[in-house]
C-alpha cells in the first residue's frame, strides 16, 4: 500500500520500501525522485484503503457469481437452466448490495 | 597383515589448511535469510534495478576458489503485464558491481535472471524461484552477492519480495522468506 500511495502522488517515483509499516519502514528515493513527506503518503494510504473498502460488495459478488462456464452453458441451454442461473445471480446481488445503496 | 587402529591418545588432531583441500571441497558457507518485506517501483526499462536486502558477503581464502550461489526469492507482482517482478544477481567486488547469471545482450531487451512468468501478473500470487550458479571471483577481497529487483514495462507499478501485491491482513495472505547462500569451493 505504501508504494501504491507514493505512485498515486507521483507516478514517476522510483523507490525501494524496506518494510511494510509506514511508521517503521525505510524509504529509499532513487534516480532523482523527490522525496514525499510521510504524512502525505499516510493520507493517500488512508484514501486508497477507503476506496478499496468501498468496493467490498463487488469482490464478494465476483467470488459468488456463477462461473463463466456456467453462464455460457445456461445461455446455450436456455429454459430452466438459464432461469436458475439468473436466480443465483439475483440472490448474490441481494446478499451483497452496492455500498451506500 | 597387521592393522593398527588410531584412536584415543593416538588420534590425529588439527585443521587441514584450505590450500591443500582437493578441488571441489567446500571451504566455507555464508547464508542470509530475509524474512521481511520489500517493494520497489524502479523500472527495469530505465536500465535500473534496486538493491534488495537479500545480500551475502564472503571473503575467499584463495584466488582459485569458486563461489557457488543459491538464491531463492519469493516474488510478488502487480496485476498487469507492466507490473511484473524482474530480478537479477549482481556481485560487488572492490566497489565494482557486475550483474551475473543474466542473459546475453540482445538489443533493448532487459538482461535479467528472472523474467515474466506464466502467473507473474497476479496480485495474489507469489512465485518462488531459485537460482543456482557458480562464478570465479579471482580475488581474496570480500565478495558481496546481491539480489536486485525492478518492475517490467514502461508504465508504473510496484513489485514485491516476500508478499503478494494484494496484502490484506487476513489468513488468505502470506509472508514468506527468501534466502541467499554462498559456498566457497576449493578450485
Amino acid at each position: 500500500m505504501i508504494t501504491e500511495a507514493i505512485l498515486k502522488i507521483n507516478p514517476n517515483s522510483e523507490v525501494v520500501v524496506r518494510g511494510n509499516d509506514i511508521n517503521t519502514c525505510e524509504i529509499e528515493w532513487l534516480n532523482g525522485t523527490t522525496p514525499i513527506p510521510v504524512a502525505d503518503i499516510e493520507a493517500k494510504m488512508t484514501e486508497l484503503q477507503a476506496e478499496y473498502d468501498a468496493e467490498e460488495w463487488k469482490r464478494n459478488r465476483q467470488a459468488e457469481y456463477p462461473s463463466m462456464d456456467d453462464c455460457i452453458h445456461a445461455l446455450l441451454d436456455g429454459g430452466d437452466t438459464l432461469t436458475e442461473l439468473q436466480a443465483k445471480r439475483t440472490a448474490t446481488k441481494t446478499k451483497y448490495p452496492k455500498s451506500g445503496v | 597383515m597387521a592393522i593398527t587402529r588410531l584412536g584415543g591418545a593416538n588420534a590425529i588432531t588439527g585443521t587441514i589448511p584450505n590450500s591443500v583441500l582437493a578441488a571441489g571441497n567446500v571451504i566455507q558457507v555464508v547464508n542470509t535469510e530475509f524474512t521481511g518485506t520489500e517493494s520497489t517501483t524502479v523500472l527495469a526499462s530505465g536500465g535500473n534495478f534496486a538493491d534488495s536486502s537479500l545480500t551475502a558477503t564472503l571473503t575467499p581464502s584463495s584466488t582459485s576458489s569458486k563461489i557457488f550461489v543459491t538464491c531463492t526469492v519469493n516474488r510478488g507482482s502487480g496485476n498487469n503485464a507492466d507490473q511484473v517482478h524482474l530480478g537479477r544477481l549482481v556481485h560487488v567486488i572492490s566497489a565494482t558491481t557486475t550483474p551475473f547469471f543474466v542473459g546475453a545482450s540482445a538489443g533493448n531487451r532487459i538482461q535479467t535472471s528472472f523474467g515474466r512468468g506464466n502467473a507473474s501478473t497476479d496480485l495474489n500470487t507469489l512465485l518462488t524461484n531459485t537460482i543456482e550458479t557458480v562464478f570465479s571471483p579471482n580475488t581474496t577481497s570480500a565478495v558481496t552477492v546481491k539480489y536486485q529487483f525492478a518492475v517490467r514495462g514502461t508504465g508504473s507499478g510496484t513489485v514485491y519480495i516476500n508478499k503478494t501485491g494484494q496484502d490484506t491482513d487476513s489468513v488468505q495472505y502470506q509472508r514468506t522468506a527468501s534466502s541467499i547462500t554462498l559456498m566457497e569451493i576449493a578450485g
